[in-house]
């Protein structure tokens, strides 16, 4: 339960930090989806459980902050918090590359997801921006490797300093 | 050292142990979320009035992080802009007090013009027409998705803001309140979302049309008008005011591009004023005062 908690505040954070701080320093929306990334990693992490579950609270607070259809990116982000989950069950995704090339994927299912349920309920919808759907895929596996990376890696790096430091403390004090 | 006896559970016939069952629960999970969002949207769609308590309640409470978000984001880049970033101050000063000398003149020959013209209004018995009541409203937040173009402003109903009230900016036409505000928020539609329209016309003919939101560059397009009409690159667009939300004479931007179209209209792709990237305070109009016919 903490952990859930953990993530889908995580991911509450992200779309504050994409819509607010996004706006406000960088003046527009920023390429990646940083949510996505946070329902992704958890779902990788924890699995698919927990990516069904923080793809729809996220997917949601995303639609009721959006001007579209309250839902729809809740739908997507369900969909790929799941498949995320199944794919890091199933293959091995410790190292850099499958890491990278698996939030990628997912960035793919998620934009297939969201537009082709748009495009059914508009007939239209918003069309199909591969370029932007690529660069897009492209900024959120860099930045879940990441932070995927630090998040494994950090505690331990972290208290290994800190034990050195002790070590070379005293050391210093003999 | 000798490995003693492994205990392997052994599970009744009927039970498929709990690896099966913990995938058998997360399929039920996906499918029952996945059935209740498909609900959700069909609830939206068939009704078009959308789920609005469900909507409300969660842009209700997302808003007020999203302000607090922004207050602590605009207080750090405040203190920044006040005292580290002093340097060119002066120069900007300078320049500004140039401007402020500049629209001095222009204001004193606006003035001029603006009571000839109300000495013609009334010479003419013409019905005089108002500056509208607006409310500034800072910009908190951008759209979490790229498909669509929408702002959050940290004014809601509290404020008096209401649903398809117009936004403008002192450069030209903004977009509009869309759904039901929040207390201290409201989300507003940007023109340049492929989702928003608004009555138009060609200030040089008077030709009348629609201006939309569209995909690529430039972002809005002049839909209905005729062949026939005489249209030039560089043209202003402003409102005509007959969409019952935008006031009349508000300026959306200047013709950029200008086809034959292959059917009664024109193809005709407009340049918007407001660069919508950039905005930081906007001006919701909360009466429509200056939508008045002009006609005698």
């Amino acid at each position: 339960m903490t952990r859930h908690l953990v993530v889908m505040g995580a991911g509450i954070a992200a779309l504050m930090l994409q819509t607010v701080v996004g706006h406000q320093l960088v003046g527009r929306v920023l390429a990646a989806d940083l949510v996505l990334v946070v329902v992704v990693a958890g779902a990788m992490m924890y699995g698919p459980a927990l990516g069904i579950v923080a793809g729809t609270v996220t997917g949601l607070a995303q639609d009721a902050l959006s001007g579209g259809v309250l839902g729809v990116a809740g739908l997507a982000k369900t969909v790929t918090g799941f498949a995320a989950g199944v794919a890091a069950t199933q293959f091995i995704v410790s190292a850099v590359l499958p890491r990278y090339v698996l939030f990628m994927v997912m960035t793919w299912l998620h934009g297939v997801c969201f537009l082709g349920v748009y495009a059914m309920i508009e007939g239209t919808g918003p069309g199909w921006p591969w370029r932007a759907l690529l660069v897009q895929g492209a900024v959120n596996a860099l930045i879940g490797v990441v932070v995927t990376g630090v998040v494994e890696r950090g505690p331990e790096a972290w208290r290994r300093r800190r034990y050195r430091s002790r070590g070379e403390a005293r050391r210093f004090h003999r | 050292v000798a490995a003693g006896p492994t205990h392997q559970p052994v599970y009744p016939p009927h039970d498929r142990g709990p690896v099966v069952e913990f995938q058998r629960r997360t399929g039920y999970l996906l499918a029952a979320v996945v059935l209740g969002h498909v609900l959700l949207i069909s609830a939206q769609v068939g009704s078009r009035g959308g789920v609005s308590v469900l909507e409300t309640v969660l842009f209700g409470g997302l808003s007020q992080a999203q302000v607090a978000a922004a207050r602590v984001v605009q207080g750090i880049t405040g203190a920044w802009g006040r005292y580290v970033a002093v340097r060119g101050l002066g120069q900007q000063a300078a320049a500004l007090r140039e401007a402020l000398d500049r629209q001095g003149v222009e204001l004193q020959h606006a003035r001029a013009q603006a009571r000839r013209a109300s000495e013609l209004e009334a010479l003419l018995h013409l019905q005089r027409t108002q500056l509208p009541g607006t409310l500034a409203a800072r910009v908190i937040a951008a759209d979490p998705t790229a498909a669509f173009r929408t702002i959050t402003v940290d004014r809601g109903h509290r404020d008096g803001v209401r649903r398809d009230m117009a936004v403008v900016a002192p450069a030209g036409v903004v977009g509009r309140v869309i759904d039901q505000p929040a207390a201290h928020a409201a989300k507003v539609q940007l023109l340049v979302d492929r989702n928003a329209g608004a009555g138009a016309l060609l200030e040089r003919t008077g030709d009348g049309g629609v201006v939309m939101g569209a995909d690529g560059d430039p972002p809005l397009r002049m839909e209905y008008v005729n062949n026939l009409a005489d249209v030039q690159v560089g043209d202003l667009v402003t409102t005509s005011g007959l969409d019952g939300i935008y006031p009349r004479g508000f300026v959306i931007g200047r013709v950029d591009r200008v086809e034959r179209g292959s059917g009664l209209y024109r193809e005709i792709r407009v340049r918007p004023r407001v660069d919508v990237s950039a905005l930081d305070v906007v001006l919701i109009v909360l009466d429509r005062a200056g939508t008045g016919d002009e006609s005698p």
